[in-house]
């Protein structure tokens, strides 16, 4: 890589870190005007960026950072005072930077600032000159200064920039090993080789111990997405004259960054909405005895081997009642059956769903919906939405910490050989024929009290083959049983046989035309032979 | 041998850009800190024979960040590498007992150039 382009890449690294920065701390001095922390955190932000834009000879983006400086400057000298006219004209300011950033990065023309830059001027220029301010808001900046730490990102110089690129490649190549180490593992107990078996059980170990560490080397703090909200929903709520509180709680925990990725416009699609058709205006949330402001509430926390995240909000909420018959009339549901919250979430998902005049307090709910779905089902997540009408909505994902290496449970099914990731299997047991039900032409059996459906794997492949155990034999025979848990809905599954359970590393492929789609990935077993991953989430 | 440099700036990307600059000129980096706080610290630890120093960060600025190290050590060299308008600030670094500085954006050559004169 030549030089320059090593400093682009840095540049536009580190812009859009500061980038959002500033968007943060815009947002939270508009709050806390007294806010010295934030003032200050906005300024060295710019600042950065001015320098560094300077230094890569990068003039629109060097004379907008600089403009924007100049209004900072009068604001932190104490003769202007922050309003919610100057964050306005801050935060155009930002869009523009942050346009004129990403245009020069891409060596394209950075959009026209001129007018922008008379703007900043003509702020301090005309402005009024307050006084600075009182001794009562110093007073209270002092007290707040202490929470205001938390804005300062810090950049630590035992830190290194990798490309993601150089991960996955690392994290590929790791996965490759782990089969090789299977394969080993294979031939040493084949060899009978007591040696031969202590020396792949090191290399083990060793892989092991790599894999965790550059799973964890592709960590990223979930608020380098989290920190854009605040921003997103006070735009969103002046737009439609709402009042909306924001809290975020998380923000540190670390999700692998490519997931990280995946899931920002997500979550961004969940927080417009819950804005839009969840929050009410003001007038409708006092005739409904709310507080004024309505409240978002997005976090981030780890359970188990899963990463949450949870957006709520205590707006309208969904009127499960007219959904579910809705969903009826359109035939999306049996007339008897009441839907879970996981397909209540599939049904609103549904695109065009929701566009129906008649359920209007839910218009626009369903866009975006499905693309939240998706995303989040093809990460290997789930999602689950719980409402109740007039108190709010909560949206749950579920994901797991990391994308290329899982754990699976290894079935046979006629004759072939598949995968079960083992986040979503409750159980694998035995039980004998003669206790599945059956009703409405669907198998269930009683799983720890429940009645859960069943779905022959046997079947739903296609292969005729096998041992026929589980495909459907005498009474007396037994059969192999997986209890599968997917955001809320358990089913049973049948198999022919049990495998063992492995750690698999998961291949992307596209699916052949007329396949059955209910496969995620593909993975290549310790015999070189590949092996299809179930996909849990399309057959729950 | 050659002489060691500790890099001061918040900025990676500024970092980066100083260290490529003096070691291309044969200076050895003995260290990279973000933060003023971070600059007396390494500065103990390092003992550099001379100190680029960044005005504006997080957690104590350039100039107290001159003060602090010019109290541990009366004869360090500090060279201030500044943005354009803050020549108060620099006046004042001076005052503190920084020795000289460059302007961003600069030519390599300058940095060196100033570098040299500030190690005598």
């Amino acid at each position: 890589m030549k030089p320059q382009e090593k400093y682009a890449e840095l540049f536009a690294a580190e812009a859009r870190e500061h980038l959002a920065e500033i968007g943060r701390a815009l947002v939270a001095l508009e709050e806390q005007p007294a806010e010295r922390g934030a003032l200050d955190a906005v300024f060295r932000s710019v600042h950065t960026i001015k320098g560094m834009a300077a230094a890569m000879g990068y003039e629109a983006v060097t004379r907008l950072s600089h403009s924007i400086e100049s209004v900072l400057d009068e604001l932190r000298a104490g003769h202007r005072q922050v309003d919610r006219s100057v964050i306005d004209l801050l935060l155009q300011a930002l869009d523009l930077l942050e346009q004129s950033v990403e245009a020069t990065v891409k060596g394209s023309e950075p959009p026209d600032a001129a007018v922008m830059v008379e703007g900043l001027v003509q702020w301090q220029l005309l402005g009024e000159m307050a006084p600075a301010a009182p001794a009562v808001a110093e007073e209270a900046a002092r007290v707040r200064a202490h929470r205001a730490e938390t804005f300062v990102r810090r950049a630590d110089a035992n830190r290194v920039r990798v490309d993601i690129r150089r991960l996955d490649t690392l994290m590929n190549l790791i996965g490759e090993l782990t089969i090789v180490r299977s394969r080993l593992h294979a031939l040493a107990d084949e060899l009978g080789s007591e040696p031969l078996h202590d020396s792949v059980e090191q290399a083990s170990r060793l892989i092991a111990e790599m894999q965790v560490n550059v799973v964890e080397s592709r960590m990223a703090p979930v608020w380098q997405i989290f920190d854009r909200f605040p921003r997103l929903v006070r735009e969103t709520a002046r737009t439609l004259d709402k009042e909306v509180e924001l809290e975020i709680s998380g923000r540190d925990l670390e999700l692998d960054r490519s997931m990280l990725d995946a899931i920002s416009d997500p979550l961004v699609h969940l927080l417009r909405n819950a804005v839009d058709h969840g929050i009410e205006t003001p007038a409708e949330r006092k005739k409904a005895g709310k507080p004024r402001a309505g409240r978002i509430e997005v976090s981030a926390r780890r359970e188990r081997s899963r990463v949450v995240i949870v957006v709520s909000d205590d707006g309208r909420g969904v009127d499960r009642e007219e959904v579910t018959a809705r969903a009826r009339r359109e035939g999306l549901l049996d007339e008897d059956a009441e839907p879970t919250s996981q397909e209540l979430f599939r049904i609103m998902a549904r695109p065009g769903f929701s566009t129906s005049p008649r359920i209007t307090t839910l218009s626009g709910r369903g866009v975006g919906l499905n693309v939240v779905e998706d995303t989040v089902r093809g990460l290997g997540g789930s999602v689950e939405l719980q409402s109740e009408k007039g108190v709010g909505c909560t949206v749950r994902l579920e994901l797991p910490l990391t994308l290329a290496i899982i754990r699976a449970l290894i079935v046979k099914v006629a004759g072939q050989i598949y995968a079960l990731p083992a986040t979503f299997i409750r159980e694998s047991f035995e039980l004998l024929e003669s206790a599945v039900e059956q009703t409405h032409g669907q198998e269930w059996i009683s799983w720890r009290g429940e009645r859960v459906a069943l779905t022959r794997l046997q079947v739903l492949l296609g292969g005729a083959g096998g041992n026929g155990k589980g495909a459907g034999g005498p009474e007396g025979w037994p059969l192999n049983l997986v209890a599968l848990e997917f955001g809320g809905t358990r089913l049973a599954v049948s198999v022919d046989d049990f495998v063992g359970e492995e750690e698999i590393v998961i291949k992307p492929f596209d699916l052949p035309v007329g396949a059955v789609p209910v496969f995620s990935g593909a993975t290549v077993r310790p015999d070189g032979r590949p092996a299809l991953v179930l996909d849990v989430g399309s057959l729950c | 041998m050659s002489r060691t440099v500790l890099i001061v700036d918040d900025a990676i990307f500024m970092r980066t850009m100083i260290a490529d600059i003096l070691e291309h000129a044969g200076f050895e980096i003995a260290g990279e800190a973000s933060s003023g706080v971070e600059a007396v610290e390494k500065y103990k630890q390092f003992k550099p024979d001379l100190v680029t120093m960044d005005i504006v960060m997080p957690d104590m600025g350039g100039i107290d960040a001159v003060r602090e190290i010019m109290k541990v050590d009366p004869n360090a060299r500090i060279l201030m590498v500044s943005a354009m308008g803050q020549q108060a600030l620099v006046v004042e670094a001076i005052q503190a007992g920084a020795r000289d500085f460059v302007v961003k954006p600069f030519q390599p050559s300058r940095v060196v150039e100033a570098v040299q004169r500030v190690l005598g």
